[in-house]
């Protein structure tokens, strides 16, 4: 209880820290739990054993629960095509690192794994405090980064059983493959039935999750498998919509608790490294932040996504996943893996994490744009004059475009979407495809003569850029609501709000189809 | 079954409760109850799970899986303590304090002087009647808080009377260890001894209570406040407040039931204690779950079938008589019929301590195997018959009158009023962004009840109409704003998927929704979810920037 008490208070102190300094919890958590080591107060190795192992399962279960492919959108393709060649790469690269290092193949194996995988917990929390879960980019790095997260699972099946032969590799993909198709059944018949149609309490439900969890982990024992395996497809088991709903409400605290307990008891476990071993994860750490950028634009550009989306996406991509503790673990406690290569997986998750906070930044992304070689946009008919200029026009603009073609109006449109060039140049409108807060682009559309440059980017920090660029123009700026109008007001635009226009059209709604409320208003 | 891990016996607990669990819903039996069974089932007769039983209260058993299972459950007892803390202030409890402090001592005295005439009665030695007494004097708090939070009624005035009960019982236990521990070795059975680890917990109780209130008072609002801006810090930081009270009790020979409850309680006047409990409540769910299967799973059920009318006898005393005690001290305190006979039937069963008592007078030799599976026998009678009475307490209440066995108490008639209105006809608006604020101001304005809900306290602060700090998602909060009766729910969050699920379960209860279809991507989804009107930010937001366009005369001619 004592060292329970003790690993709590480390992740209370950690998590306030990272609140307060806004780094992300994870590398934070686990250092605190090396000072623990350091400082030689940690908890005795057995009970640090259990939580680790009951911590993973959660982990990996709540990783397979977001399995969607519904997430990756329109991206669906790109999404694939990253994932899965960032997996290959990256995991060639380590494993070649680890062995021109000096380890032995099969611990090469394991490192490239543990480096072939970028972090869901990180990237999904830079795309929610920056809100871009809904631009391309986002999609489709979320999207790669599930089809990684599935990769390194079924990656690891295999890995766990190479060293007893092929006998035991095709027994342990039969079994993974097998073990998948009950999750699948149990997804689309068991999992809606026990979740939904039985309509259970809160106890129930959270039982019923848990014992799926536990069953799956069992049966991936029971064919020899490692753990990680069973926890991700029972998350899977419930991934469907609306069960996964109902379950992540109940679940969303246990995780918490125990991956913060996890975190911390890892690093609590980790033998203190030597001078080989920090070499070796300063090569790792290296090779993550140089290799990765580069590797993902090449990709992304391919898929068809901007220059500025796939800078973005290199850069966030560009870090060691919490998986690579998973798989360092079960390679220990397999034998597969000395504990000193635990501490350097660990160690470069770490480091990479924490780089991540300062690599993937606005400053940064733009910077490397403007090093990137090929930027020639496609050029447009002859120069406008006395134009609109629409800067971003996905599907939730179209209506704005029709509006304003309707009144006669000349438009020029730049997007980066190519999917989006491509429909509104069939329509014979005329469009460029690039970044609306790039300076080239804007002369390219002649943003200084245009009557009005309206844009309908997402990110605020974007239309400050706009609107430093061009100053003195009229430029209406869509925001969504009064603290977007505010920054967009002392910037110089004129914004144009969606917050007030769409509750008006919800309260006319409510008059026209609800029934007043009984009591007599007082206005 | 040396090898068992523990995620492997945790998991053994969880999958073959939950079995069991969902088998029997139909039959209504409290999941208490189904929990020892699983244990019981797991532990003593098919040997899957061994669980060392606890040598002491709070003590560390050697044997390695056993050890931190009995930490889990620990856990579990604390959280759900640590929940009732939360539920109920100070202010709350002091209204009660009179007739729990009365009643509860009462009942002790009287329970344990009549238990034990009905042990020697039964032909038991001294030694063995003075355990027997002792375990049949105290009720469970765990059982019944377990009860009352399923029942949402632990906020009741029996509810809180109940509590205060159990938390002047949970000071009496301490000493009764303390002497029962004695009783083995006379040589530390002096006088001064007891006396000082008597002060010693009372002086440790004053000590936490102390720290408690002028915590609660001056230091926990503002760094709560500020951690409630992130709901993973919000958590963890109320866990470690939580657990260091536990570990803090434990130091100064308290319980750790008391530690946590102190806990909650100085959280409980906080802005997010709200949250916080609903956020608490699944963790609780799931170690207290480990608590009682491994508590089923230790009962030495060995030779109990010799005793079997002493059994039935002692659970009847236990039944019948500790509720007879009850209501008669109860009743004479001034409190109306109802209460006083809800309060008294939860008291119908006895503790989890009862075999730690029993099973300690066994470690030291004092008395045989057979009193603590008699014990037993008695514990899981009458928490499984007690757990029926206190679920289906109402019935029972109206049962007896009926039958006019409550005349004797000449209670008072009088009904103490409970504030149980809930929300009707209301409009619930999701997520305080700006359409969310501005609907529910529109709203609030037209004259509609409305009920505004946020993850972020700060959001809520400045709007006119009802407030609700919690999560969406969190399937309580469909109960809490009391969504089924709503005239209409509104969702102004932009993400996605809990936008989707709102729409499946405003669907399943026959309300109305109006969801921010603040994408196109999400269109298709929601109207096939049945969202009866999509707020389409994006199109209208479209309309107004060209109307604002066009009375700049920024438009083509």
């Amino acid at each position: 209880m004592k060292e329970m008490v003790l690993i709590l208070i480390a992740s209370a102190g950690v998590l306030g820290l990272s609140q307060w300094l806004r780094l992300p919890p994870v590398p934070l958590l686990i250092l605190a739990g090396i000072g623990m080591t350091l400082t030689s107060i940690a908890p005795e190795s057995t009970m640090l054993q259990n939580v680790l192992m009951l911590g993973l399962a959660f982990l990996v279960f709540a990783a397979g629960m977001e399995l969607d492919p519904r997430r990756a959108g329109r991206q669906r393709r790109a999404a694939i095509g990253i994932g899965l060649i960032q997996f290959l790469v990256m995991g060639a690269v380590g494993a070649a690192a680890a062995i021109a290092m000096g380890t032995s193949w099969f611990t090469a194996l394991y490192v490239g794994l543990g480096i072939s995988a970028s972090s869901t917990i990180i990237v999904v929390r830079i795309l929610r405090q920056r809100r871009q879960f809904f631009e391309p980019f986002g999609r489709a790095v979320l999207g790669a980064l599930l089809v990684q997260d599935a990769l390194v699972i079924l990656a690891l099946a295999v890995l766990s059983s190479v060293a007893a032969g092929a006998g035991a590799v095709a027994f342990s993909v039969i079994g993974t493959v097998s073990l998948g198709a009950c999750a699948w059944a149990f997804a689309r018949w068991a999992a809606p039935f026990l979740l939904v149609r039985l309509k259970p309490d809160q106890e129930e439900g959270l039982l019923v999750a848990l014992a799926v969890l536990f069953m799956f982990v069992g049966l991936a024992d029971w064919l020899d498998l490692p753990i990680a395996v069973g926890a991700f497809l029972a998350g899977i088991a419930l991934s469907s919509f609306p069960v996964n709903g109902i379950v992540r409400g109940q679940l969303t605290s246990l995780s918490n608790f125990f991956l913060a307990v996890f975190f911390v008891s890892l690093g609590a476990s980790l033998d203190i490294p030597g001078l080989r071993e920090i070499m070796l994860t300063a090569i790792l750490v290296f090779l993550i932040v140089v290799v990765t950028p580069p590797l993902v634009v090449v990709i992304a550009e391919r898929m068809g996504l901007s220059t500025r989306a796939s800078v973005e996406a290199g850069l966030l991509l560009a870090q060691c996943s919490e998986f690579s503790l998973i798989v360092a673990i079960l390679g220990v406690d397999r034998g597969h893996l000395d504990t000193s290569m635990l501490s350097v997986l660990a160690l470069t998750t770490v480091v990479s994490m924490m780089l991540t906070s300062f690599i993937a930044t606005d400053s940064v992304v733009w910077k490397l744009v403007q090093w990137h070689p090929s930027r020639a946009t496609k050029r447009i008919g002859p120069p406008p004059k006395d134009h609109i200029v629409l800067l971003g026009c996905g599907s939730n603009s179209r209506i704005l475009l029709d509006l304003l073609l309707l009144q006669g109006n000349t438009v020029l449109v730049v997007d980066e979407d190519p999917a989006v060039v491509e429909a509104l140049r069939e329509r014979g409108v005329d469009v460029i495809r690039g970044d609306g807060a790039d300076e080239r682009v804007l002369e390219e559309v002649r943003a200084r003569e245009a009557r009005v440059i309206i844009s309908t980017m997402r990110r605020i920090e974007d239309n400050e850029r706009l609107l430093r660029l061009i100053r003195g123009r009229i430029v209406v700026v869509r925001a969504f609501d009064e603290h977007a109008a505010k920054r967009i007001a002392a910037a110089g635009g004129i914004p144009a709000t969606e917050a007030e226009p769409a509750a008006e059209s919800l309260l006319h709604w409510v008059t026209t189809s609800l029934p007043r409320a009984e009591k007599t208003s007082v206005a | 079954m040396g090898e068992i891990n523990l995620v492997q016996s945790i998991g053994i607990m969880i999958v073959v409760s939950a079995a069991i669990v969902m088998l029997c819903r139909r039959a209504a039996i409290p999941t208490i109850v189904l929990f020892i069974v699983t244990g019981l089932l797991l532990g003593p007769f098919l040997n899957i799970l061994s669980v060392a039983p606890a040598d002491a209260h709070g003590g560390d058993a050697d044997v390695p899986g056993g050890g931190a299972l009995q930490v889990a459950g620990e856990l579990g007892i604390a959280l759900l303590l640590f929940l009732v803390g939360l539920e109920l202030s100070l202010d709350r409890i002091r209204e009660v304090g009179r007739v729990a402090v009365l009643a509860g001592l009462g009942q002790v005295v009287f329970t344990a002087v009549i238990g034990f005439v009905l042990c020697i009665l039964l032909q038991f030695t001294v030694m063995e009647s003075v355990f027997l007494a002792s375990a049949l004097t105290f009720s469970s708090t765990v059982v019944v808080v377990k009860l009352l939070v399923q029942k949402k009624e632990l906020n009741t005035l029996y509810g809180r009377i109940a509590v205060g009960i159990f938390l002047v019982q949970d000071l009496v236990v301490i000493v009764a260890l303390t002497f029962l521990a004695g009783l083995g070795k006379p040589e530390s059975m002096e006088f001064g001894a007891m006396a000082l680890s008597l002060i010693r917990a009372f002086l440790g109780m004053g000590t936490l209570l102390g720290v408690a209130m002028i915590a609660s008072k001056y230091l926990l609002a503002r760094p709560f406040a500020w951690a409630a801006r992130s709901t993973e810090t919000l958590l963890i930081w109320s866990l470690c407040w939580c657990f260091v009270f536990v570990v803090a009790a434990e130091v100064m020979g308290l319980s750790p039931e008391i530690g946590a409850f102190l806990a909650g309680m100085s959280l409980a006047q906080l802005g997010c204690a709200h949250d916080l409990r609903r956020r608490v409540q699944p963790l609780m769910n799931f170690f207290i779950a480990i608590f009682f299967v491994s508590l089923g799973a230790q009962m030495e059920l060995g030779d109990a079938m010799e005793n079997w009318a002493a059994g039935i006898i002692l659970s009847l005393f236990v039944l019948i008589g500790n509720p007879f005690i009850f209501m008669w001290i109860i009743a004479k305190s001034g409190y109306g019929e109802r209460t006083s006979f809800m309060t008294s039937v939860t008291v119908a069963q006895i503790s989890e301590f009862s075999f730690i008592f029993a099973a300690m007078g066994v470690t030291t030799g004092v008395i045989g195997t057979n009193i603590l599976s008699l014990v037993t026998v008695v514990g899981l009678i009458t928490i499984a018959i007690s757990a029926y009475m206190i679920l289906y307490n109402h019935i029972l209440y109206d049962w007896c009158r009926r039958l006019g066995l409550l005349r004797m108490f000449r209670a008072p008639q009088h009904q103490e009023v409970e504030c149980t209105e809930s929300l009707q006809g209301h409009i619930v608006v999701v997520g305080m962004n700006g359409l969310g604020r501005e609907a529910a101001r529109m709203l609030h304005e037209r004259g509609e009840t409305v009920l505004a809900v946020d993850t972020d306290g700060r959001k809520l602060a400045e709007l006119k109409c009802m407030t609700m700090v919690g999560d969406i998602d969190d399937p309580s909060m469909i109960e809490e704003v009391s969504m089924a009766h709503a005239k209409l729910v509104i969702s102004a969050l932009q993400i996605e998927d809990t936008n989707n699920l709102l729409t499946f379960r405003c669907r399943q209860l026959g309300v109305p929704v109006a969801i921010h279809a603040f994408d196109r991507f999400v269109i298709d989804d929601l109207r096939r979810l049945g969202a009866d009107f999509l707020i389409d930010s994006r199109a209208v937001g479209s309309v107004r920037l060209v109307m604002q366009l066009d009375d700049a005369g920024l438009v083509a001619p």
